[in-house]
């Protein structure tokens, strides 16, 4: 992740930040845009200005090394409502599965890495 | 939670359980085992859902610890998006509040309701107790 972006989303999201985020590679910062978005929304949505949700995220060995975000509701239950509830689950899952579906570097659709050398000149990383 | 009895619950829910329940308070066992349920009945509730279908995963765990409260369930969908209902969602979201909540009034040695928390003088992490247990630490 670059600099810009690090602040960007320590500025926006206090709350969610977490320093292992920034080895988020370039390609997938969208994906985390999207997803903090979406998880502040939830929260709007139903009038409230503080988050609805805890996120965790980590980098799994036995997911590819891709990120993976856990969430824990912070807020009664029942103020819940089932499409909160979705959309959450939703937002998540397209953050965890979209990984393997963008380009690291240059975040493009068509597999974790750009098939297409002349266009982003992917650095392929090693993964154990 | 002691080895032997994270064996069991591993035996028990294998698609749900693994080793970093170790990290859990032995008093946890009663409302873990309730939890794990909980994720087991989420299946019932897809849309058709056949009573003998195998089990699958529906989401995965993670615990992080903290201060205060000592464990904090977190959890992730694993089971593809298009399953999930508005009510399976919900429900999930219920499990997940409950258990938080209730882990932080349950004792952390035996499981009875908690009266307080105890503040270790050492290095201790704080821990809530039940009413006898909180009594046998305090004097020793």
């Amino acid at each position: 992740m670059k600099k810009d972006d690090i602040h960007l989303f320590r500025d926006l999201y206090p709350h969610w930040w977490s320093e292992t985020l920034k080895s988020l590679p370039a390609g997938h910062v969208q994906l985390l845009a999207k997803l903090l978005d979406q998880c502040a929304l939830i929260a709007v949505d139903n009038g409230d200005v503080e988050p609805w949700v805890m996120l965790h995220f980590e980098r799994l060995e036995e997911e590819h090394g891709l990120f993976r975000v856990y969430a824990a509701p912070t807020v009664d239950f029942e103020r819940w409502t089932g499409g909160s509830a979705l959309a959450l689950i939703i937002a998540m899952q397209f953050f965890n599965e979209r990984q393997r579906l963008i380009c690291e570097v240059c975040g493009l659709p068509g597999g974790r890495y750009c098939i297409s050398p002349d266009f982003c000149r992917p650095q392929k990383r090693v993964t154990q | 939670m002691k080895r032997i009895v994270v064996d069991k619950l591993i035996a028990a829910f294998p698609l749900y359980a693994n080793l970093k329940l170790l990290a859990l308070p032995d008093g946890w066992l009663g409302i873990v085992n309730e939890l794990f349920c909980d994720f087991r009945d989420l299946q019932k509730m897809m849309p058709g859902h056949m009573p003998l279908d195998p089990d699958i995963q529906m989401v995965a765990v993670d615990w992080r610890q903290y201060q205060w409260p000592s464990h904090l369930l977190y959890v992730r969908p694993v089971v593809h998006h298009r399953h999930w209902t508005p009510e399976m969602s919900n429900r999930l979201v219920q499990v997940v509040s409950r258990f938080n909540e209730f882990a932080q009034h349950t004792c952390e040695v035996c499981g009875d309701q908690s009266v307080g928390i105890l503040k270790y003088q050492d290095s201790r992490r704080q821990q809530a107790l039940c009413q006898t247990h909180m009594d046998e630490r305090r004097w020793s």
